[in-house]
């Protein structure tokens, strides 16, 4: 069975920006940071239109990494430079990007690994932005199928776990609306939520064991911006 | 998303202007959520038509999530 974002419903109706609220977010994160000159490294990269998006607004070098190479292909046509690697071994040299974006890839990934890389390639204050799921109702469940839901944390543990790995949240907020709009699209598409997840996992049995686990676990959707709080050693000495 | 919700027959008119319903975009908004859906409308009042299977379905569904129910 296909991860949820590769499935067919999800790719038809998110063909570009493939999470919750398709760009929404990332021109939320452009009205929190000045973008204008940075490196950009985009860990889950997809189709690379968020790169495109944070070029046009001015970003320096942009650079998409993914595990898809059919999505990686997208971003090439989109002149981005990508490559293909898991996040928590980016092939990239220690500090060598100011920005980094995760927008719904961080809860595929191995979560604290992940983070020890991205502090690892941002430089000293630079600046690190994560979109994701998370637990609503601080629970968790078994989910049917590979998807951002099934690793959802509470938010807290969000925040001890980017805290913990050396960044200083500046902003955590909650944009489940987006999520939810997203959801209720699908409700109207296929009928139902049941009716969504069916045709995502091709069996009524999954579905509805995929609808439970939403009950149980209410996700919800945040945006968080972390600032690479590690000194380089050439600014701690005197 | 191209969200259509055009009966077979659109052979309705609006009662109270007796004109034709025509298919037409819209806009729903419940609890800060909005979506561009298709439905049959009337040129001259505006007002909607929406089937009662809509309603008390997939609506009723939508309104459910919304809530968190």
């Amino acid at each position: 069975m296909k991860a949820l974002y590769l499935s067919s419903p999800v790719r038809e109706a998110l063909p570009a920006a493939i999470r919750p609220g398709g760009l929404q977010l990332t021109r939320r994160l452009m009205e929190l940071v000045d973008v204008t000159g940075r490196t950009v490294v985009d860990a889950g990269c997809g189709t690379g239109v968020s790169l495109s998006l944070l070029g046009e607004g001015g970003a320096g070098t942009l650079c998409g990494i993914d595990l898809q190479m059919d999505l990686l292909r997208e971003a090439h046509k989109r002149g981005i430079v990508t490559a293909c690697a898991p996040m928590e071994h980016l092939p990239l040299a220690d500090n060598c990007c100011d920005l980094l974006l995760c927008e719904c890839a961080w809860n595929l990934s191995n979560r604290q690994a992940s983070l020890e890389e991205f502090r690892r390639v941002l430089t000293p204050g630079g600046w690190l932005v994560i979109s994701d799921i998370f637990s609503r109702s601080g629970k968790t469940a078994q989910w049917p199928v590979s998807c951002c839901f099934a690793n959802a944390a509470p938010l807290a543990v969000t925040r001890k776990l980017v805290t913990d790995a050396g960044f200083s949240i500046e902003a955590l907020e909650d944009h489940t609306i987006l999520l939810k709009q997203t959801a209720a699209e699908f409700v109207f598409q296929y009928g139902s939520l049941e009716g969504f997840w069916e045709r995502v996992t091709g069996n009524r049995e999954s579905a509805r064991a995929a609808c439970s686990a939403g009950h149980a676990t209410l996700p919800g959707l945040f945006l968080l911006l972390a600032k690479n709080s590690s000194i380089n050693f050439s600014e701690a000495t005197p | 998303m191209d969200l259509r919700f055009i009966p077979d027959d659109m052979n309705w008119s609006c009662q109270p202007c007796g004109v034709p319903l025509e298919a037409r975009k819209v806009e729903i908004t419940y609890l800060n959520a909005s979506f561009r859906v298709e439905l049959p409308v009337c040129p001259k009042c505006g007002r909607i038509m929406v089937e009662e299977d809509l309603a008390t379905g997939r609506m009723f569904e939508v309104e459910q999530l919304l809530e968190d129910k």
